[in-house]
């Protein structure tokens, strides 16, 4: 091959690259989220035989296997939960399915501190069970603190991500498979556990892993329950004796745990590829249950009022008490309007930043920026909200005056939830097939033009549903929130948090009810659309 | 000299790989100024590459193209698709599911008050006047191709492009859907390049037609010209109907059951082409034995075993020689086709040299 024609080809290949704008944006987008693990090992490597103390301190070790153990329990009762309930509710004759199919993702609206404070203030010391058993001598309850608490909170208010990854799976599975399961002789359970899990299989790892890194990032309810993991420690560690190297090596600790846990996903997904089932034309018959009928559904009702039904319940006890006592409602509408606000930028934000990577990302796969772009996009999936948290606080005191600013809690919420923006925005326009956008260039008009008129319109409601989403959890955000908000700012997650801390309930009350209000709206948005589609 | 017009598209040379594996090389071609002109070849041989070059979606990695003589592709220089004037037909339509019928058709043209009679015009143009309020969705194929159609001629382009515009349509429609398209092309007075692997559709439609395979252009010409003397081994057995039979030469002759025909220069090795309708029963001729007979109502095809074992298609006439199976002898209405077929790559696949051939599908 001749210099010359090397050269030229070269030059060729240069003009199918993807448009300045576009993968200069995403380039910017990738380096954005670079910020939280560059400076943490930039912090971590100022004083690295502090921060290598910190790490290889006596306590980091059984401090990590206590964490690692909260988050293997509940990643199991999580998927105990889950697994029935996607079963039950989209295969089976199940009573009241319909309904319940719209309720069962919604303690997702309960933030797992509200959870939390709800289960202390209802089985407690002192606590409402307590009190109502007290006429009969009862003076002592089992402890809801520590280990077993912090499981079964964390696991009730996270199920839904399983459950949410699994439904589609299930209602997508095969059922000639399990028939021939069937008629070859094999038992129910046997055809379940060998035909229908390993179906179920990548759903699971997905959904799980979601679940997992929850737990591993939940600091709320870790804290309210006393139990010592990995957020709690550092988030004392920063706040009480301003130890900030040794917070940051603890962080760039717990971030590697995280990424083992995304790379542990990602290792057995590679391994097992299950391609979705080529149309099964005929929609799968309703399994009776027979006699296990109501005990099924018992079994959904009781995960759904320990989950919803209860906190809400508690919490209305709560308000209405409050109210009795005089309690001082006032401040929780500003604190609702912070958080309105908070979270409507914040979405706002992940959409934008995620429509350059997603475009590059869908449109130009080949392009070398593009994998590292949208590996790094990801950031804010592997890394606890804390960690984020804390790098923004070093990479901000470094320029002045963005330290303490709305500017820096707005970018750490986007950073953290832009995977849920890019891969609602990515399956949008994954659907756009690339001959209409190429169809209106045809038609005379430039990229830029056709991205308005063509591409954005017809992504419109996918991108949509990914800011819902990113919405949906900046509302409940609560450890980036407690570090970066400005002096002032006080979200409904800060005050539900200062409130419950001290145990003063009645004062949490009302703003962990708006809360879960507001936060229920994305999630009902699609039920409700549903309905008014199918009523046309 | 008289100054013809300059040609609605002049490509030479373009080559693109992907990868490493070439789609289109060293593509040369021409569309003359109001020509329609077809570009046939199997699935996979890079004709729609080709095309999207020349619309302005895939670069080129050599060769230039211009259009109607304006320079639009050439080492230094890669015209985006939007200022090229050309207006194109994709195989899946690409109709915009969120506008209306009329809002698609509008789409290519500028605000202003030719807006809407130029849509209406262009409606009228593919019979679709009064369906402007549609959705998308509403139309039936045969109707959301003519909406596509519509869009891409009303802003009035010189070249329309046309991506196996007939591939999604029932088959009892094409036909139909052939004979309107070619009436409106010739309206609208413009030059139309179509891909396509339908070589009935190519025959039937295309002033010209080019042959294409494995990224290279093999043949160029009239409809007639290309089925009769087909340049290649593959154009032979691609279009249309044929009898391909592989034979070596000798001392510069071909030896075959029908006959001994002289072999191309210096060839070691030739293809014989026969099509069916190039036989007829003659006494004296080769004898063999009818083995199957297809009735097609406006002709028959035997199926026949000649002595020596080569198996062959005979196209007669409905009503010649009635009954099935039995005897026949056969003899050429002209003298067969003869082409070179020394490449070894060629010859492996014209194993089945006997085999039915059935170019259309």
């Amino acid at each position: 091959m001749t210099a010359a024609f090397r050269m030229r080809a070269a030059r060729s290949a240069a003009r199918s690259w993807p448009p300045v704008l576009l993968w200069g944006s995403a380039l910017a987008a990738a380096t954005f989220c670079a910020i939280p693990p560059v400076y943490l090992m930039i912090r971590a490597g100022q004083d690295p035989a502090a921060a290598l103390d910190a790490i290889l301190a006596s306590s980091t070790l059984p401090l990590a296997a206590r964490t690692f153990a909260l988050t293997a329990a509940v990643t199991a009762l999580a998927t105990a939960i889950a697994l029935p309930m996607a079963w039950l509710t989209a295969r089976t004759d199940l009573p009241g399915r319909r309904v319940l199919r719209v309720l069962a993702p919604l303690p997702l609206a309960v933030p797992s501190y509200v959870g939390a404070l709800v289960a202390i203030s209802a089985l407690g010391p002192r606590g409402l069970l307590q009190q109502a058993l007290e006429p009969a001598g009862v003076e002592r309850l089992p402890s809801i603190f520590g280990f077993w608490g912090a499981t079964a909170v964390l696991a009730l208010f996270t199920y839904p991500y399983l459950l949410l990854t699994l439904l589609p799976a299930v209602a997508a599975l095969d059922p000639r498979l399990e028939e021939l399961s069937l008629g070859f002789g094999r038992g129910r359970w046997e055809t379940f556990r060998r035909v229908t899990l390993p179906q179920l299989r990548p759903a699971l790892t997905s959904g799980g892993l979601l679940v997992a890194l929850y737990a591993l990032a939940d600091f709320g309810a870790v804290s309210l329950l006393r139990f010592d993991s990995f957020t709690r420690v550092i988030f004392l560690r920063y706040e009480s004796s301003f130890d900030r190297g040794g917070a940051a090596a603890l962080a760039l600790a717990l971030a590697v745990v995280a990424l083992a846990i995304v790379a542990l996903e990602v290792w057995t997904r590679g391994r097992a590829r299950y391609h979705s089932a080529h149309g099964s034309t005929r929609p799968a018959e309703r399994i009776p249950l027979g006699r296990w009928r109501w005990p099924a559904l018992g079994f959904v009702v009781a995960v759904l009022t320990l989950a919803l039904a209860a906190p809400i319940g508690v919490l209305g006890y709560w308000l209405v008490r409050g109210i009795g006592a005089g309690e001082v409602l006032e401040g929780v509408w500003g604190a609702a309007f912070d958080s309105l606000l908070a979270s409507a930028l914040a979405s706002a934000g992940a959409g934008a930043i995620a429509l350059p990577v997603a475009l590059l990302a869908v449109r130009h796969p080949r392009f070398p920026l593009t994998r590292p772009t949208e590996v790094l996009a990801h950031t804010g999936f592997a890394l606890p909200g804390l960690v984020v948290a804390l790098a923004f606080v070093f990479a901000a005191i470094n320029f002045g005056p963005l330290y303490q600013s709305l500017a820096v809690l707005i970018a750490a919420y986007a950073l953290l939830f832009l995977p849920q923006a890019l891969g609602a925005t990515r399956v949008a326009l994954l659907q756009i097939s690339p001959s209409m956008e190429e169809a209106a260039r045809g038609l005379g008009r430039p990229a830029s033009r056709v991205l308005t008129t063509i591409t954005l319109p017809l992504a419109r409601p996918g991108i949509l549903a990914g800011a819902a989403l990113v919405f949906l959890t900046t509302m409940k955000e609560l450890p980036a929130t407690l570090i970066l908000a400005p002096i002032g700012f006080e979200t409904l997650a800060v005050r539900v948090w200062s409130a419950s801390s001290e145990a003063f309930f009645a004062r949490a009350a009302l703003p962990a009810l708006l809360l879960i209000a507001l936060s229920a709206i994305p999630l009902l948005l699609p039920a409700l659309s549903h309905r008014r589609q199918s009523t046309r | 000299m008289t100054e013809h017009p300059a040609p609605a598209v002049e490509a030479r040379g373009l080559r693109r790989t992907f990868n490493g594996a070439v789609a289109v090389d060293d593509l040369s071609l021409e569309v003359a100024e109001g020509e329609l002109f077809a570009l046939l070849g199997p699935s996979g041989c890079g004709k729609t590459t080709a095309l999207r070059i020349i619309a302005g979606f895939e670069p080129a990695e050599a060769g230039t193209l211009s259009l109607h003589g304006r320079l639009m592709v050439d080492r230094t220089t890669n015209v985006p698709p939007e200022r090229r004037g050309v207006g194109m037909v994709f195989q899946d339509y690409a109709l915009f599911p969120h506008m209306s019928v009329a809002e698609n058709v509008a789409y290519g043209l500028d605000d202003g008050g030719q807006r809407a009679l130029r849509t209406e015009e262009a409606l009228a143009l593919v019979g679709l006047t009064g369906l402007g309020r549609r959705g998308v969705h509403e139309l039936s194929g045969g109707e959301q191709q003519r909406v596509a159609l519509a869009r891409a001629l009303a802003p009035r382009p010189q070249l329309l492009l046309l991506d196996e515009p007939f591939s999604n349509l029932d088959p009892s429609l094409r036909s139909q859907v052939r004979t309107e398209l070619r009436g409106v092309i010739e309206r609208a007075g413009i030059s139309a390049l179509l891909v396509t692997h339908d070589q009935e559709e190519a025959l039937s439609i295309a002033g010209s037609l080019a042959f294409m395979w494995k990224g290279r252009i093999d043949q160029v010409g009239r409809p007639d010209e290309v089925y009769r003397e087909p340049a290649t081994v593959h154009a032979a057995r691609f279009i249309g109907d044929a009898n391909i039979w592989s034979f070596p030469a000798e001392g510069g002759r071909v030896h075959t059951p029908l006959g001994d025909f002289a072999a191309p220069d210096g060839a070691s090795h030739c293809a014989v082409v026969v099509r069916p309708e190039d036989l007829q029963v003659q006494a004296g001729g080769a004898r063999g034995e009818v083995m199957q007979r297809q009735y097609y109502g406006h002709d028959q095809v035997l199926f026949v075993r000649l002595e020596g074992g080569t198996e062959l298609r005979v196209r007669l006439a409905p009503h010649e020689r009635l009954g099935g199976a039995g005897p026949i002898a056969l003899g050429l209405r002209r003298d067969p086709l003869v082409l070179a077929d020394d490449g070894p790559a060629n010859r492996p696949d014209d194993g089945a040299a006997d085999g039915p051939e059935d170019g259309s599908d």
